[in-house]
Order: C-alpha cells, then sequence, then structure tokens
C-alpha cells in the first residue's frame, strides 16, 4: 500500500458567525506575497494554485506582480483565515505576510 | 533526473550515480535552520499579531522536526531507490510530490539565507569561499530537483 503523505498545511480555521463579534470590529487582513531572488518563477506559480485553488493564468497573473512590482495582495481575509494563509505560503518557503486593510 | 513512467500511485524517475550522490546530499541538508523567516506582518499592526507571529513560528518549527523525521524513513523505504538497467530508479509518491518539493524549496531558501539573502543571486557567486560555495552549490542542487519534480508534466 502506498504511503500517504502528512499534510504540511494546517486545517482551514472554522469560526462561529454567530457569536464572534470581531467581524464588525476588525478590518480585514490583506495576504501579501513579496518578491524575492530566489524563489523560481514557477514554484512561485505552482504554490498559489496549490495554497488558493486558483486557475493557472490567476495564479501567474499574481506571480508576474510579485516579481515586477515587488508584492501582490492575493487576498482579503478575516485574521484567522488570513493567518491561514499566511501560515500555508510559509511553509512553502515564500515571503507572505498579513497587514490590516485600513 | 528524469520521468521515466508514472501511474496513480507513483511517479519512476531514472538517475544517475552522481544525480543520486546529489540527491541525498541536498536532502540530507533538511531542515535548514531559518535564520531570517519573516514575521508574519511586516507593519506589526493589528490586534493579537504578536501572537499569531509566535504561533506561527511554533507552527513552523514543529512541522520541520516532524518533515525531518519522516524524511528520513521515507529514504529508507522498500524500493525507494533501486537498480534499473544500469542506471538507478527512484520512486516517489505522487502524494508526496508536494512535500518533496517543499522540502527542496527550504533547502534552497535556506541556503540563500545563509548565504545572506543577496538581493541579487548573481552576487551570492562573487568572491567565492569554501563555505559560501558549498551554499551556492546546495542552492542550486536543490532548485536543480525542485525544477525536475515541477516540470515533469502535471499538466
Amino acid at each position: 500500500m502506498a504511503e500517504t503523505a502528512e499534510p504540511l498545511i494546517a486545517p482551514a480555521p472554522t469560526r462561529d458567525e454567530q457569536t464572534d463579534p470581531r467581524d464588525k470590529l476588525e478590518p480585514g487582513y490583506l495576504v501579501i506575497c513579496w518578491n524575492d531572488p530566489v524563489n523560481f518563477m514557477q514554484y512561485v506559480t505552482h504554490v498559489f494554485q496549490q495554497v488558493f485553488g486558483w486557475a493557472k493564468e490567476r495564479a501567474e497573473k499574481h506571480m508576474l506582480e510579485v516579481h515586477q512590482k515587488g508584492k501582490s495582495v492575493l487576498t482579503r481575509e478575516s485574521f484567522e483565515k488570513a493567518e491561514h494563509y499566511v501560515h500555508q505560503l510559509q511553509s512553502y518557503s515564500l515571503h507572505a505576510t498579513m497587514e490590516p486593510d485600513r | 533526473m528524469k520521468l521515466i513512467r508514472q501511474d496513480k500511485r507513483y511517479r519512476y524517475y531514472r538517475l544517475s550515480d552522481q544525480d543520486l550522490r546529489l540527491w541525498l546530499f541536498a536532502l540530507g541538508h533538511y531542515p535548514f535552520p531559518c535564520a531570517k523567516r519573516p514575521g508574519i506582518s511586516r507593519s506589526g499592526e493589528g490586534d493579537s499579531i504578536e501572537e499569531a507571529d509566535e504561533l506561527l513560528k511554533s507552527a513552523l518549527a514543529a512541522q520541520r522536526r516532524k518533515t525531518k523525521s519522516d524524511l528520513r524513513r521515507w529514504l529508507r523505504a522498500p524500493n525507494r531507490i533501486t537498480d534499473a538497467d544500469g542506471d538507478i530508479q527512484l520512486r516517489i509518491e505522487q502524494s508526496r510530490r508536494e512535500w518533496l518539493l517543499q522540502i527542496l524549496n527550504d533547502i534552497r531558501v535556506g541556503a540563500w539565507n545563509q548565504l545572506g539573502a543577496p538581493d541579487q543571486l548573481e552576487d551570492a557567486y562573487q568572491n567565492l569561499t569554501a563555505n559560501s560555495g558549498r551554499l551556492v552549490f546546495l542552492m542550486e542542487i536543490a532548485g536543480m530537483f525542485q525544477s525536475a519534480l515541477l516540470l515533469d508534466g502535471d499538466e
């Protein structure tokens, strides 16, 4: 029987929308990927496809934005989801951070 | 390292003796110390961001420890590396491709970080010392295997 890989990616967080008041309080967080000279362009595209489930064209668009403009805003999420995505992206050794959307 | 066939469960690669030595050399360096791990936020603004950064740091460290242990076991698995008509065959589970890509990239980025994270990769090739030469070599080898895994026809 083939081995099954242990996932390196944390499961998506769940929230109780009815009892979490943060929706009204927090502004939302931008998940940003920053350029570096070491990650291959094709690898970055691949990671975006894996982490966000994007089509290749969309992933390439963001990869090129990172490469040409120094960064790309990948998504805007709640604190927990942004944290989850940054964890995933950093697991792939991409330089990703979350910043409040003010 | 060349993909020769694949089925639902496995990918089979043909390696030369030299490929195999380089493969084991590269993977033997996992995990690289992550001296310059980016924080969870550049601005550091937002409630709970420090706590989230600590959690991320801790989670990634635990993940790397587990991956190191899994990698050692994975390399020793039966039929992982076999003879194939004078060459060497490496069998990789389809489910492990993503995992290996992460490992190889960790090594590549780790070597780059230890080189001082130069903005231009070409800078790393200037004035090589024994140590920086080893790191450049490692970075390139990890990148070579990473590319082989990425380019082997998953489209």
